[in-house]
């Protein structure tokens, strides 16, 4: 089986779990948001490319892409926040 | 405009180094008297360093992206019809860009970068959504056994009887299922015993909850929809037509597998291997590897 993530030694079981939870919520959340701000955040953070290159890419203006990931960024942020809240709320209502 | 305002573009070039000369010394001076903005700056950096510790750790070589880009300029210079995997991603842009020989003076990062883009359509991006369903349904099924063994999960049903447990969910589930009658009479002492059933609920659908034990520990046996539950990922194990799926909790051992329409996860505490875990109750089936039972 090919593994997907690194094992750090130095991480205890309960910082890998909270790893392994973080990872599955942004991966969740990826699913989510429109074309258009999932592809400008994966250049932009997965690819590290800068504004100039991901204008190249996607074939629009430097500002566009500045707009566009500002307001990615927010959506994803509010997806994460959304994500790791209701899972919070699942574990709280499985050990109740 | 206010001039929080003026520098929220300017947070998202700070956090890339991508801010220099005087708007760099504006910035840290405002910064320095802002606390909004510093507390933005601190939700930015928290949401990369989030993401970019989900990012895969493999990709392709280069030679291999070379090769996956020569064939996109290929395929997209003699269809004039070829599919948008991304459904967004601009093709005939990507093409121009591809063969504009000025423009690849940014090099095969680029190249690489939009490759993404296309294997993510293609590949990344529904083998992560089959596996987020698979592991979430593991999840579920793990949840259910812990339940079950701490006593909030009684038995609705109480009998060691496949025919009556089978009678019991007639009226019950959307889906068909039937227990097998009995397990192989190979030994004079049963290596599990059926105990009963009860209906739980998995994202709004019914799903049926089988419990077994064996003399040690109680075993849980969760079938759901194929349309509500699929299974994929972990060890895999073949057995004639069937792919077992296999994983190791830090508590519980699943096993997951799908047939005729139904998803089913064998949840235990057996620590075992994969194909071990199945031998403890069905000893007379034969190991794939070695053709032995």
């Amino acid at each position: 089986m090919v593994a997907d993530i690194a094992v750090e030694p130095s991480k205890d079981p309960h910082s890998l779990y909270i790893s392994k939870v973080e990872r599955e919520q942004v991966h969740e959340a990826i699913q989510q948001p429109p074309v258009e701000f999932r592809e400008i955040i994966l250049l932009r953070e997965y690819e590290e490319l800068s504004y100039q290159e991901i204008a190249v890419v996607l074939g629009c203006a430097a500002g566009t892409v500045m707009s566009r990931l500002g307001r990615a960024r927010s959506k994803f942020g509010v997806l994460l926040s959304d994500t790791s809240q209701s899972r919070d709320r699942r574990e709280k209502e499985s050990c109740e | 405009m206010n001039r929080c305002d003026e520098h929220a573009a300017d947070i998202l070039l700070y956090l890339r180094d991508e801010l220099t000369g005087q708007k760099l010394d504006e910035f840290r001076d405002h910064l320095a008297s802002c606390p909004d903005c510093r507390a933005q700056l601190e939700e930015e950096l928290a949401l990369s360093s989030l993401l970019r510790k989900s990012r895969p750790l493999y990709s392709a070589p280069e030679t291999l992206r070379a090769r996956v880009a020569a064939t996109v300029v290929q395929e997209l210079s003699t269809s004039a019809g070829v599919p948008d995997p991304f459904g967004g991603i601009r093709l005939q842009g990507f093409a121009r860009w591809l063969s504009d020989t000025g423009k690849r003076a940014f090099g095969w990062k680029l190249v690489a970068a939009t490759i993404l883009l296309f294997v993510l359509g293609l590949v990344f991006v529904p083998d992560i959504a089959q596996r987020l369903r698979a592991a979430a349904y593991v999840e579920a099924a793990t949840q259910t056994h812990r339940s079950y063994l701490n006593g909030e999960l009684p038995l609705q049903c109480r009998s060691d009887s496949p025919e009556a447990v089978t009678a019991w969910f007639a009226d019950k589930t959307p889906f068909h299922f039937r227990l097998p009658a009995s397990q192989p009479a190979l030994h004079a002492t049963p290596a599990y015993r059926l105990t009963g059933a009860r209906m739980v609920s998995y994202r709004g659908s019914p799903m049926a909850l089988v419990a077994y034990e064996t003399p040690t520990e109680k075993i849980s046996l969760l079938v759901a929809s194929c349309k509500s539950a699929i299974a994929a990922g972990g060890d895999e194990v073949r057995s004639g037509n069937l792919t077992f799926h296999y994983r190791r909790g830090e508590t519980f051992e699943v096993i997951t597998w799908s047939n005729h329409g139904l998803t089913y996860a064998l949840v235990s505490s057996l620590a075992s291997s994969a194909q071990h875990s199945c031998l403890v109750c069905h000893q007379n089936i034969k190991d794939p590897a070695t053709g032995k039972p």
